[in-house]
């Protein structure tokens, strides 16, 4: 990411010859344009403006909609997308270079001044977006000439390419939000490879492709619908009896039945993120680290891992999932319990025949399952684990109300290792549910984030994690893989290991 | 009767009213609020703070609750806060979806429950009656979300008769809104249909007993015409009264037959909203609601006086 005032550049053929290469281990067919993708969702989108987005899943749709400023390729590097090149001449300094030709939607023009507009927008209090704290370190966005901007940071951050090719990079045409103020919600406009045709909440979306895409060629679909299919065996049913073409977030149990249907594919991907048990550092039992290390220890997280997810994903032993550049085995709790070493930290937190707390589970299947077996694994080491299902707002106000000893919870995961650690393990961090507090952490997560060259974040997230193991302010779990399925007809997919879905190069066999 | 309709209609107001107020109180009530919702994990402080400004959520509950009612009496419901989608939008989409569904269960109620109670009084204790008895039974102790996925297995997934899901507008498509009601008005009227037929039963078996069909028969008009033409008018009255209550149930939406088949009905929007707390669609959706109860209840009124002229209203 680093590579001072040099601009950094992949042209246009090369990826497409990385996608197709892909593609090709599902066929060796040329792609074949037209026909209409059917796509069951879990849930329906919320917005579809994504400046506004609050949900993870309404990527799903703005990868259709919109181009981020860049984009990310199958091993998560960042790749041009709106922005054709960019060099980085100073640590508080990016300039983007955007791409010739590039139309909205709606016939207008992505001009520097439009992205500019863009930013602000997102940064603008009034606008009550979310993006602003994930735009938190850029000061000013200035228009050096038609094609070309530049973004002027507070600090450096080496985060930001990462999260311009999520949501806070998607542009959004100005026009279409001038005419429709907050109804642009429901009239998307962007530069993807389809637009927006009608939203039947609940019921179904449809885009078509949009004919002026500036990727020539692309997308291969004439049309995609989505339908939110709330009961997970109705949606199956749907896929096998030719009522979708492909189904999105299958429960684990649902997934090795399929498995051995020779007209579907079933892919997981390791995702990005990953289940924990959050502590609340300012009260017993959990201020004393010998006994957040006790109940790190006894819990069998290969059980979990086969038992609720099936052996999709991979256990946690820490916030960076095995496929990301930051990982590395570190020692410390493992996948499976050591109760030599549980009755060690009992003793010495003070409880030699154990302890007794709740933990907070918000009431779904999964999270009620891996809390039986964590509360089976505790009681094997002498810890009385009490399990309280909530339902989603009680337990967010319990939560944020300090109000327990420990809260099953997840995270969706970001692509860079700074999204998974920065906000829910510094002091007073957003995220950082049970106050935990650590200047020394602090101090290498900020540095990290700063740092330019990877090789020296790599090493500063090393000590980071060596400390996070060890001290446990967080208890984690599992990394859930995205699952997706579909019917063989389905071709072209690239599988991009945030779990989105992106059709641009997705097209219909036979 | 003009005077009647009158007086109904505005016994109607207190009583939505005091139906808003109990809905904005439980709500406000429950443990959750809705920006944190919304926002998950990704709430930052400072952005939560911006919504619930934007959303007008930081003001005292009265305060919001005046705001809203002068809102709605100019039949402006607000917008959702999570969609944005103004709600009488979003309540408008749902209207023909839940209509459709709860006409075609009632429809299914009616065709199976009424014939099968006639029959079952007419033949009382024969085989007949005992086999409508034991298909009634069974009819209201299904599981609707057992039945519905039974349904499906059988007649999309083995037999490829109907779709296993999904909403298509009359308008579009007329045979495949048609084919797209079978499956759940089927689910929800089974059970209907078996509270209809043990109705019809009892009512028409207590009318049969009585002096002016003992007069009929002694009159000798065939047994047909004294069940259908006679006995059966006023033995209605008492399985209008569960039809009424069973459709006012039904236009709140059947919340489980309208996920399973995944129909955006009004059942749904109002359970999703009431998770995410969605207070404008909580509001909006339940006065609409509790209007429908009032109106399907004076209809049934109206219904006894066609059936029976001597059931006057003042």
């Amino acid at each position: 990411m680093g590579g001072f005032g040099s601009w950094r550049r992949v042209s246009t053929p090369v990826i497409v010859g990385v996608a197709l290469a892909l593609g090709a281990s599902a066929s060796a067919q040329e792609p074949k344009p037209g026909g209409v993708l059917r796509v069951g969702l879990q849930g329906d989108f919320t917005t579809m403006d994504p400046h506004m987005s609050t949900s993870a899943e309404d990527r799903d749709l703005y990868y259709q909609l919109y181009s981020p400023l860049v984009g990310l390729d199958a091993n998560l590097k960042i790749v041009p997308e709106l922005a054709e090149a960019w060099e980085q001449p100073d640590p508080l300094t990016y300039v983007f270079r955007l791409r010739k030709g590039v139309k909205f939607h709606d016939g207008t023009d992505l001009t520097a001044e439009v992205v500019k507009w863009n930013f602000e927008r997102m940064l603008n209090p009034a606008t009550g977006s979310i993006r602003r704290s994930e735009l938190g370190n850029v000061k000013s966005v200035d228009v050096l000439n038609p094609l070309t901007v530049r973004i002027n940071l507070k600090e450096p951050d080496a985060v930001l390419l990462a999260t311009l090719s999520d949501r806070a990079g998607m542009m959004v045409s100005r026009a279409a939000v001038e005419k429709h103020g907050k109804d642009f919600a429901r009239n998307p406009v962007g530069t993807g490879p389809f637009q927006f045709v009608e939203w039947a909440k609940d019921d179904h979306l449809t885009v078509r492709r949009f004919p002026g895409y500036w990727k020539s060629g692309l997308p291969y679909l004439d049309e995609i619908v989505y339908k939110p299919i709330p009961d997970h065996s109705v949606k199956l049913t749907a896929l096998r009896t030719g009522t979708l073409d492909l189904i999105d977030d299958l429960p684990p149990k649902d997934v090795t039945p399929l498995k051995g249907n020779a007209k579907l594919r079933v892919i997981e991907t390791p995702g990005l993120g990953y289940r924990r048990i959050e502590l609340n550092h300012t009260r017993p039992p959990f201020n004393l680290k010998a006994l957040r290390q006790a109940v790190a220890w006894a819990i069998n997280r290969e059980a979990i891992h086969r038992a609720v997810f099936f052996g999709a994903g991979a256990p946690a032993q820490g916030p960076i999932p095995p496929r990301s550049w930051a990982y590395e085995p570190l020692p410390g709790y493992g996948t499976t319990p050591d109760l030599a070493k549980v009755k060690e930290k009992l003793a010495e937190g003070g409880q030699p025949n154990g302890f007794r707390f709740v933990l907070n589970v918000v009431n779904t299947p999964v999270a009620q399952k891996q809390a039986e077996i964590i509360q089976d694994n505790l009681k094997r080491a002498g810890i009385d684990m009490e399990i309280a299902l909530l339902e989603v707002g009680a337990f967010d106000e319990k939560r944020r109300a300090l109000q327990f000893d420990g809260a099953e919870g997840r995270w969706s995961g970001r692509v860079d290792p700074d999204g998974n650690m920065f906000a829910h393990l510094i002091t007073g961090g957003a995220n950082n549910w049970g106050k935990y507090a650590n200047p020394r952490l602090d101090d290498l997560l900020r540095r990290a984030r700063s740092a330019a060259q990877p090789g020296e974040r790599k090493r500063l997230y090393a000590e980071a994690l060596r400390i996070i193991i060890d001290d446990v302010p967080i208890v984690f779990l599992h990394h859930d893989a995205w699952t997706k399925a579909w019917d063989t007809r389905v071709q072209g997919y690239v599988e991009i290991p945030d779990g989105r879905m992106r059709f641009e190069r997705v097209w219909l066999g036979r | 009767m003009l005077g009647y309709l009158l007086r109904r209609a505005g016994a109607m107001v207190p009583v939505i009213a005091v139906v808003s107020v109990v809905v904005f109180s439980l709500i406000h009530l429950t443990p959750g609020d809705p920006v944190n919702i919304m926002l998950r994990e990704e709430a930052d402080p400072a952005t939560a703070a911006t919504l619930r400004r934007q959303l007008g959520l930081d003001r005292p509950l009265p305060l919001q609750y005046a705001a809203w009612l002068g809102r709605a009496v100019q039949g402006e419901l607000g917008r959702s806060i999570r969609t944005n989608q103004p709600v009488t939008d979003a309540i408008r989409q749902r209207v023909p979806v839940t209509l459709s569904l709860a006409a075609a269960a009632l429809l299914v109620a009616l065709a199976i429950g009424l014939p099968a109670g006639i029959l079952a009084a007419v033949r009382r204790n024969s085989v007949v009656d005992v086999a409508a008895t034991l298909v009634a039974i069974s009819g209201v102790s299904l599981p609707s979300f057992w039945l519905a996925i039974l349904l499906i297995l059988v007649f999309s997934v083995t037999l490829g008769w109907l779709p296993p899901l999904g909403w298509v507008s009359p308008g579009r498509d007329l045979g495949a809104w048609v084919r797209s009601l079978v499956l759940p008005a089927v689910t929800l009227g089974v059970a209907i249909a078996a509270v209809v037929m043990r109705m019809t039963r009892a009512s028409l078996l207590e009318v049969l007993e009585l002096d002016y069909v003992r007069t009929a028969r002694a009159k000798g008009l065939a047994e047909r015409r004294i069940v259908l033409g006679h006995a059966l008018r006023n033995a209605l009255i008492p399985v209008v009264t569960v039809i009424g209550l069973q459709a006012g149930a039904l236009l709140g939406g059947a919340v489980i037959t309208e996920t399973i088949f995944a129909l955006p009905g009004v059942g749904r929007l109002l359970v999703d909203a009431i998770f995410q707390r969605d207070f404008p669609i909580v509001q909006g959706v339940v006065l609409v609601l509790a209007l429908n109860f009032l109106i399907v209840n004076l209809l049934v009124d109206l219904t006894y006086a066609w059936l029976d002229p001597r059931i006057r209203y003042h």
